[in-house]
């Protein structure tokens, strides 16, 4: 038994919804760890963002942040606007679509790994969705298991 | 090499109401990685109830709420999508499918050092859509080393 954690560190440039493709980025946390046959599992440790997989391109990007519009739309009020202003003061967040598309595509995914890459199929991307309304920096965990 | 080890840890919740209903379940969650005494790894927790899910969330009556909504969006409680309100093709009528499938019925938490990695407000949360108020199962399945 192995267990080898990476951290990989993310920033988007827009105040907004941002879709990244971070397959290199746990491919090469995979070749570093050794392991050769086993499992990665990429985390996000945070509530207004998710992992997922999606074929990342321009198009799906739109139709997706489409899809997410139609069950947490961005001109809606949310309730969390003001249990956050009440929680932690000053004009508390205004992200609440962000919580819930968070809490709807969840933190984590696990991809098998064969011959120390991990089995994607060619187009199929891991893909790090920052919900959140301003820019930061993001946290992803890789851990990997043999 | 060492051994690895895998420990499995079931919890049961019973809600008190017949609406959806949200548990946070991150402290039964550190608990079991506590006990297992294993130092890293990872910890799948997992509900084997077909109108369940696991996900996570800043758990707050606010998100509590404004998820609640989302639900309602993804269908609505009077809409006629498949056997929402409709016994005919269901066996139980509670017609909560494309929630499930869509939030999924499992997540996977790494820990370090015995201790789960989740943000500071994250929170493992079980999203229960029963239309009764069946117990439900949580099952923590801890591997590493």
């Amino acid at each position: 038994m192995t267990v080898r954690t990476a951290e990989l560190y993310f920033e988007k440039p827009v105040e907004d919804i941002y879709i990244t493709n971070i397959t290199p980025n746990v491919q090469k946390s995979v070749q570093e760890s050794r392991v050769r046959n086993g499992i990665a599992t990429i985390f996000v440790g945070c509530s207004t963002a998710s992992i997922s997989t999606m074929r990342h391109n321009d198009e799906n990007v739109k139709e997706l942040k489409a899809a997410l519009e139609t069950f947490s739309p961005s001109n809606s009020d949310y309730l969390h606007h003001k249990t956050s202003a009440d929680m932690y003061g000053v004009g508390g967040d205004h992200n609440g679509k962000s919580h819930v598309r968070s809490a709807m595509l969840g933190p984590s995914i696990t991809v098998p790994l064969k011959d120390s890459k991990l089995m994607l199929d060619q187009g199929q991307d891991i893909v790090l969705l920052d919900f959140d309304i301003v820019k930061r920096e993001r946290k992803v965990i890789v851990q990997i298991m043999v | 090499m060492i051994r690895m080890k895998i420990k499995t840890v079931v919890l049961h919740y019973t809600k008190p109401t017949t609406e959806v209903f949200l548990t946070d379940v991150t402290r039964q969650l550190e608990h079991s990685i506590v006990d297992s005494k294993m130092g890293d790894g990872i910890a799948i927790v997992h509900t084997d109830c077909p109108n369940a899910c696991i996900t996570t969330m800043e758990y707050e009556p606010g998100t509590v709420h404004d998820l609640q909504e989302a639900f309602k969006k993804l269908n609505p409680p009077n809409g006629h999508n498949g056997h929402q309100g409709n016994n005919s093709n269901s066996t139980n009528g509670n017609g909560h499918d494309v929630r499930t499938t869509l939030i999924g019925t499992s997540i996977t938490v790494p820990f370090k050092d015995n201790r789960e990695m989740l943000g500071k407000w994250q929170k493992a949360v079980l999203v229960d859509f029963d239309t009764s108020t069946s117990e439900k199962r949580v099952i923590v399945q801890i591997m590493g080393e």
